[in-house]
């Protein structure tokens, strides 16, 4: 993207954005390491069986997954391939193994008889990597997706990355959004701001289910809540209905790097208001934000080239 | 003129409209069944992993429900602590039950169903809870009967959050 432009321009200007090997480098260092959890096979301990048969395991039988020797041989395949995929060395490859084994785990976990959506942000920025690496195949740049001498050398860090498998995460983080703000209008048929009075019963509804989890008091902040949406029920409307925006017109953010920088912020800090209240996690939402759409080493990097500057021009003045 | 070109170029058209198309697919096995969960009682059946509507907190309750587990002393059960189950997992499990049972009654109002239907329901989240979910920490801990608890809020004139409290199941 031309970062040149100057004032308004520069926020609404659109394009192509180029991204640095350094960038890359550390968005693939950040997800490997968030995505961990959700690729540790381990977790599957608890588990005796599968008792409500969920996505692929309706078709296929996957009680071998609970077997303890086979959960340790996927958690050693997923760490292989998170180093493989850190390295840049044939990143299809590696990103489909992760996508498999993730989506694998996952369908295990949900078909205990309970729906959980807690690390599905993770499988989204998978298939973001195999489809955006599906598009450089396509794009006859086969080496930069195969590529088994793709490590970053040093040299290496300051070319650029391959902005297409970037911008496809990104935009699967978006379809996580939209799809979830499209769900609340049509099972609410359209009354989902209207209905925001009754979260009350739903924030009373987690505080409850957090105490029983522990028998350990529940946060205060939602009782905190609960009083100000039942004084003030048009501010809360007001407020819901900003979070629904920022779901539903995600996509938006894909604009320009200004624009994903500020709605993933946004986006952020909406979590973090649900993790206050509602004392739901939002751990996987927030870092994916962070590491792809707020990009926070580019704008360290942009402040400090600003410090720089200034500091050249009071020294020449 | 450029800029609304570039703008247009970075609507995701491709990768976004059709895994977000994807993710209200319905696939189900026993009857194999393709379908689109675009309807108010279908979209929370688009479920595939790693594909979802994700349709949490989606709609707003006026009467929704939870569970809570309690000792023949009705002494509450911490069930994520000592069972290793989330309070909300099971409240899942329970609903799914009753969701069934309700769907074999032809109702769609799961919080009026009779007690002894919700009992019905309850007793197949127990029997799950202690012979799938949760055997080991239960054997290990000697738990003996436990009893499942459902609590329906409500808001009353007042504004005012009111409990109803139903035991649903003993086991």
């Amino acid at each position: 993207m031309s970062e040149e432009r100057q004032g308004w321009r520069a926020w609404i200007h659109s394009g192509r954005i180029e991204y640095a090997g350094y960038e890359w480098l550390l968005m693939r260092v950040a997800f490997a390491m968030v995505a961990w959890p959700t690729l540790d096979a381990r977790h599957l301990a608890n588990f005796k069986g599968l008792s409500d048969p969920h996505g692929m395991a309706q078709f296929v039988d996957l009680t071998w997954m609970l077997e303890s020797g086979v959960q340790a041989g996927i958690a050693i395949v997923a760490v292989l391939h998170l180093i493989l995929y850190v390295l840049n060395v044939v990143p299809l490859w590696a990103c489909t193994v992760l996508l498999v084994t993730q989506s694998l785990l996952g369908t295990v976990v949900n078909s205990q008889g309970a729906i959980h959506h807690t690390s599905q942000i993770v499988s989204f920025v998978l298939i973001g990597h195999v489809v955006g690496y599906g598009i450089l195949l396509c794009k006859k740049r086969a080496s930069e997706a195969l590529d088994w001498r793709g490590f970053e050398l040093p040299g290496r860090l300051k070319l650029s990355a391959p902005a297409e498998v970037i911008y496809s995460c990104q935009q699967l983080i978006a379809v996580a959004y939209v799809v979830s703000g499209i769900s609340k209008l049509i099972r609410s048929q359209g009354e989902w701001i209207s209905s925001i009075p009754n979260i009350v019963l739903q924030l009373e509804k987690t505080r409850m289910m957090a105490y029983y989890n522990s028998l350990e008091p529940p946060p205060e902040t939602a009782v905190w809540a609960i009083a100000m949406i039942t004084s003030y029920p048009v501010l809360a409307k007001v407020f819901f209905a900003a979070g629904l925006g920022l779901e539903l017109f995600a996509f938006v953010a894909l604009f320009n790097r200004k624009f994903m920088a500020v709605w993933g912020i946004a986006l952020i800090m909406m979590h973090v208001s649900i993790t206050q209240i509602m004392n739901l996690g939002f751990f996987y939402n927030k870092w994916l934000l962070a590491i792809f759409w707020v990009n926070v080493p580019f704008w360290c990097l942009v402040v400090a080239n600003l410090k720089l500057k200034r500091g050249a021009v009071l020294v020449s003045a | 003129m450029q800029n609304v070109r570039n703008l247009i170029a970075r609507f995701p058209f491709k990768t976004g409209i059709t895994v977000g198309f994807l993710c209200f697919v319905i696939v189900r096995h026993e009857p194999t069944r393709l379908g689109l969960g675009f309807g108010k009682d279908s979209v929370k059946e688009a479920e595939f992993y790693p594909l979802s509507s994700f349709p949490m907190y989606s709609k707003f309750s006026s009467n929704p429900i939870y569970v809570y587990l309690t000792d023949v002393n009705d002494d509450p059960i911490a069930c994520h602590k000592r069972l290793g189950v989330l309070a909300s997992e099971l409240k899942k499990k329970y609903d799914k039950e009753l969701r069934i049972v309700a769907k074999r009654e032809g109702t769609t109002s799961i919080s009026k169903l009779a007690p002894r239907l919700k009992a019905e329901a309850g007793m197949v989240t127990l029997r799950w809870l202690r012979k799938e979910r949760a055997t080991e920490a239960i054997a290990e801990q000697n738990i003996g009967p436990i009893l499942l608890h459902e609590v329906i809020l409500r808001r009353d004139e007042g504004n005012e959050i009111t409990k109803a409290i139903t035991l649903v199941g003993e086991l």
